[in-house]
């Protein structure tokens, strides 16, 4: 059985699309079999870490939402991308990707979708491509498809920054992922500059939100240099934010069924 | 090698801001060890995340005062990376690449009225939730038709699966 993992935050810029696509590398790496769907599909970006195009994804999520092909068919395999970093991948990855042609964006925009058609999606994603780990990037903020993400995940993952901004709306989604009865939920606080004290962070977030933070990621400058060409976890495999990252790897993991995990 | 048993000159150590270039924090050290690291343990310890647990020591010996480096990270002088340094007036030095600069000012040379601090503290992020606004918002959604809608198809869904 598969874990799906609904990566959220409330606002945009906490570097949601980049801890999705390097999370799943580096699950991928540990042996997982993982899919990430984009499902923001009104700011699509995770395809642009793997360096998906038109020619290698000539479908994608929009076409299945409008029921034009299998999600399977939309889904591409971008295990080559991660073979090109310095660890083996002992696993697989692959990415359902949303249209970025603005006219479709546009029109996903004026005629909604069938939500309920998501839902479905995933199942058969699952099943056709034998997944052990199932990834939603999420849109940021709450609305009628971040929660549907929210009601079918096993797990989610909040992302924020250590900003006023971001406190008091990550604190209401996380009462709303509690109400839909989310199994498992943790938060993550991403580009803490280095004059916080992210040991006393995490106590604090802790503390304030009554949640498991599974960790705490530095602001990361190296990162900002790679400008999302790339896939971050694989360039630099012993960064000190690719290790925490690492962990909060592992601590999904965990949460995922055991008959899935690999030898 | 063997530390002086005579007693050492007082150093102080400044942490400098990393925009700014100014002290915003410092320590005396008076020897013959000071370590300098994440670990609380340390006579400087500097909470910062590419900072190694044991990173580098000031050490006290033969008269005169060295850094050493203790970390796979390094200790940069003027950029490069030393493993001992003889430490000079005014040595500036980083913890690893992405790690805070230091200074060292030899105690003697400054004026006794030195503040310990540069610049007024920073505030100290504190996280505040307003719970009473929380909780209207999360009524707002979470008492509409279509969210008791959605958490009976959660249930279902988590059902199904389980089954």
């Amino acid at each position: 059985m598969a874990t799906i993992v609904s990566v959220h935050s409330f606002r945009g810029g906490t570097g949601k699309s980049n801890s999705t696509a390097n999370l799943a590398s580096l699950c991928a790496q540990q042996g997982y079999r993982v899919a990430i769907v984009d499902t923001d599909i009104q700011s699509p970006g995770v395809h642009v870490l793997f360096g998906i195009d038109e020619a290698q994804a000539p479908r994608c999520l929009n076409d299945f939402l409008w029921g034009t092909c299998r999600i399977d068919e939309a889904a591409v395999d971008v295990t080559p991308v991660l073979e090109g970093g310095v660890e083996p991948v002992a696993g697989r990855l692959f990415v359902v990707p949303s249209s970025i042609k603005s006219d479709e964006i546009g029109r996903v925009l004026r005629d909604g979708y069938d939500v309920g058609r998501l839902n479905d999606g995933f199942r058969a994603l699952i099943k056709s491509l034998a997944l052990d780990l199932l990834f939603i990037d999420t849109h940021p903020g709450v609305n009628e498809e971040t929660l549907l993400s929210l009601a079918i995940s096993d797990l989610l993952v909040l992302i924020m920054r250590p900003d006023a901004q971001d406190y008091q709306g990550t604190a209401v989604t996380l009462e709303l992922a509690r109400r839909l009865e989310v199994p498992e939920i943790l938060l993550t606080v991403n580009k803490v500059p280095p004059s916080l004290d992210a040991v006393k962070l995490r106590v604090d977030v802790a503390r304030t939100f009554g949640v498991e933070v599974a960790g705490v990621l530095p602001l990361n400058l190296e990162m900002v240099e790679v400008a999302s060409g790339g896939v971050f976890v694989t360039r630099y495999p012993e960064h000190p934010f690719t290790r925490e990252l690492r962990v909060i790897a592992g601590r999904i993991t965990v949460a995922a069924a055991p008959a899935a995990r690999r030898a | 090698m063997d530390l002086d048993p005579q007693p050492s000159p007082t150093l102080i150590v400044q942490l400098l801001d990393r925009a700014r270039g100014v002290p915003v924090q410092s320590w005396h050290v008076t020897g013959p060890v000071a370590r300098i690291g994440r670990a609380r343990e340390c006579e400087i310890p500097v909470a910062d995340p590419y900072v190694s647990r044991q990173h580098a020591e000031l050490r006290f010996g033969e008269g005169t005062w060295l850094l050493v480096c203790l970390s796979q990270r390094g200790v940069l002088v003027g950029g490069a990376p030393v493993m001992i340094a003889r430490v000079t007036e005014n040595l500036q030095f980083k913890l690893g690449q992405a790690g805070p600069e230091l200074r060292v000012v030899p105690a003697a040379e400054l004026p006794a009225d030195l503040p310990t601090m540069s610049l007024p503290s920073l505030p100290v992020q504190r996280i505040e939730i307003d719970e009473a606004l929380k909780t209207k918002e999360v009524a707002a959604i979470a008492e509409s038709d279509s969210f008791r809608a959605l958490l009976d198809k959660a249930r279902q869904l988590r059902k199904d699966r389980s089954d």
